[in-house]
């Protein structure tokens, strides 16, 4: 019965969506939290507002004002903290701010309020055309195919970007390459998630996978589930009440990882009392 | 008379207004085990870092068998502070050490071969792990971690090791360990260690420099550890036997 409101074109796009974001943030969203990353990512996200202002004023996809503007903005955090490790905060601040500004500023500079705004702020998974749906595919397989084809170099980077650096690499080249697939991935999530919303959808199923898996290719895999499971699930909760799908699949989010959290802590206390039961 | 191993010639390091290191001048030779004393931010692990090319110095040169140092292909060992290291990162003992002996370039779709492995294997017997190989780092102690370091370095096949603190946060049984570990190496590769445990190995290092933004006394590892001792004690410090003094050479 329910399955059957995927005979929509638009539900059919909203799944394959959710599909695409789920692999980006599996696979994101891990290193994100490992490498911690995350307000960094935040304010790439909000950063690239300022694009989605550009684009509606200027008469282009705001989604291309977007991937600009989350480009510049990560290769420019990127840079800047590596010359001031310790102002990376304010540069984060600064940009997320600048962004959000700009964002405002052109879109006052407009004669009306455009209508389809707020799916850039909040997303709106059903509203997907094929433009993002091209656009989408295009970004999750440069991501995918930028992280798995170098897995190796990325695991050393992450772990430990000093001693890849002494190793020979091109640690610069990695860094870059990181932040430009971080602010792809950002684009690809805006128009499930929304720019706000961005950060809950690429930590939740990631920080979820860290409670039940210790190696980093299960907490991928783990990731990537979780997030597929949120998105569609949240996806198919919002058709039955009148709440924008990204805050309903957030919400989903977040109440799955506190239940997780809860379930391994119950787990793990079972366990304990067993062992100390074995031990008396 | 042969080139030394690393020569340091007039370097200075600053983070911003802070100055780390000042006019250092230092020579390492072959075969050294060098300790490096010196207190709290008097640029121990700076100096360190400035000759594996990890900070940027502002003056001065670090040469290695007569070359720059990224010229010099020579392998350089690293045991960074334990402190640096993302100890909650998922991954196991066997794939940081494996990790170490990726190829310079990054490569496509790279898979490591038979004798890595092997190899592997053989560098966490010897530094006595081998049976952690497969624990996620997560679950090691802070000596166990120590020793993987030592391990991921050794992989690397290094000429010379250089070790920042390897004993520092661990207890006495597993610092003796890595002592005599550090002491059978140093019979294979020039050793140079940043420590604040040098009295146990005062009698295993070739040479002991004290610093302080610079050079403050090298020579002798027993007659340096005497003079710092005396210059710490608070009459000596009250007439200015600190940072800033001539260089003294034992």
């Amino acid at each position: 019965m329910m399955l059957s409101i995927f005979e929509y074109r638009f539900m059919q796009y909203a799944l394959i969506s959710a599909v695409m974001a789920s692999m980006v943030c599996g696979v994101i969203g891990v290193i994100i939290v490992e490498k911690k990353l995350v307000m960094m990512t935040g304010g790439i996200a909000h950063t690239s507002y300022g694009g989605v202002g550009l684009g509606y004023l200027l008469g282009f996809e705001p989604i291309l004002g977007a991937f600009m503007f989350a480009v510049v903005a990560a290769l420019g955090i990127g840079t800047i903290k590596n010359r001031n490790s310790g102002a990376s905060d304010i540069v984060i601040a600064l940009f997320w701010a600048l962004g959000m500004a700009l964002g405002i500023f052109f879109i006052g500079l407009m004669p009306g309020y455009p209508p389809t705004i707020t799916t850039y702020l909040f997303g709106n998974i059903i509203s997907v055309t094929t433009f993002d749906l091209i656009l989408m595919a295009i970004l999750t397989a440069i991501v995918m195919a930028v992280i798995l084809i170098f897995f190796q170099d990325w695991k050393a980077y992450l772990f430990d970007p000093d001693f890849t650096k002494l190793s020979g690499k091109k640690t610069g080249l990695l860094q870059n390459v990181l932040l430009i697939v971080i602010a792809l991935s950002v684009v690809v999530l805006i128009r499930v998630v929304g720019i706000v919303l961005v950060i809950a959808l690429l930590t939740a199923p990631a920080a979820t996978a860290r409670l039940v898996s210790r190696k980093l290719t299960s907490r991928i895999a783990w990731s990537v589930l979780f997030s597929l499971i949120y998105s569609v699930s949240g996806l198919l909760i919002s058709t039955g009440i009148p709440i924008a799908s990204g805050a309903v699949i957030v919400f989903f989010s977040i109440f799955s990882y506190v239940a997780v959290y809860i379930v391994t802590v119950l787990i793990k206390k079972h366990k304990m009392a067993v062992k100390k039961g074995a031990n008396a | 008379m042969n080139e030394p191993l690393l020569k340091i010639d007039d370097l200075s390091v600053s983070y911003g207004d802070i100055e780390a290191l000042r006019d250092v001048f230092l020579e390492i030779n072959q075969g050294e085990y060098v300790g490096i004393i010196g207190p709290n931010g008097g640029g121990k692990s700076t100096l360190m870092k400035a000759i594996l090319n990890l900070v940027p110095y502002a003056k001065g040169n670090i040469a290695c068998k007569g070359l720059p140092v990224h010229k010099a292909n020579v392998r350089m060992g690293y045991v960074p502070q334990i402190t640096e290291m993302n100890r909650l990162f998922p991954i196991s003992v066997y794939e940081v050490v494996l990790l170490a002996r990726l190829p310079k370039k990054i490569q496509p779709f790279f898979k490591f071969g038979e004798k890595d492995r092997t190899e592997t294997f053989e560098i966490l017997k010897k530094v006595g792990i081998g049976h952690l190989a497969t624990r996620q780092i997560s679950d090691l102690s802070g000596g166990e971690f120590q020793k993987m370091l030592i391990a991921r370095a050794l992989a690397t096949n290094p000429e010379i090791l250089f070790l920042d603190e390897p004993t520092a946060m661990i207890d006495a049984m597993y610092q003796k360990q890595i002592f005599l570990l550090l002491k059978k190496l140093s019979t294979e590769m020039t050793i140079v260690m940043i420590t604040h445990h040098v009295q146990p190995i005062l009698k295993q290092i070739t040479r002991l420099i004290y610093l302080d933004k610079n050079v403050i006394a090298e020579g002798d590892p027993q007659a340096v550890y005497s003079y710092v001792y005396r210059a710490s004690s608070p009459v000596h410090r009250k007439a200015g036997m600190r940072a800033g003094e001539s260089q003294v050479n034992y």
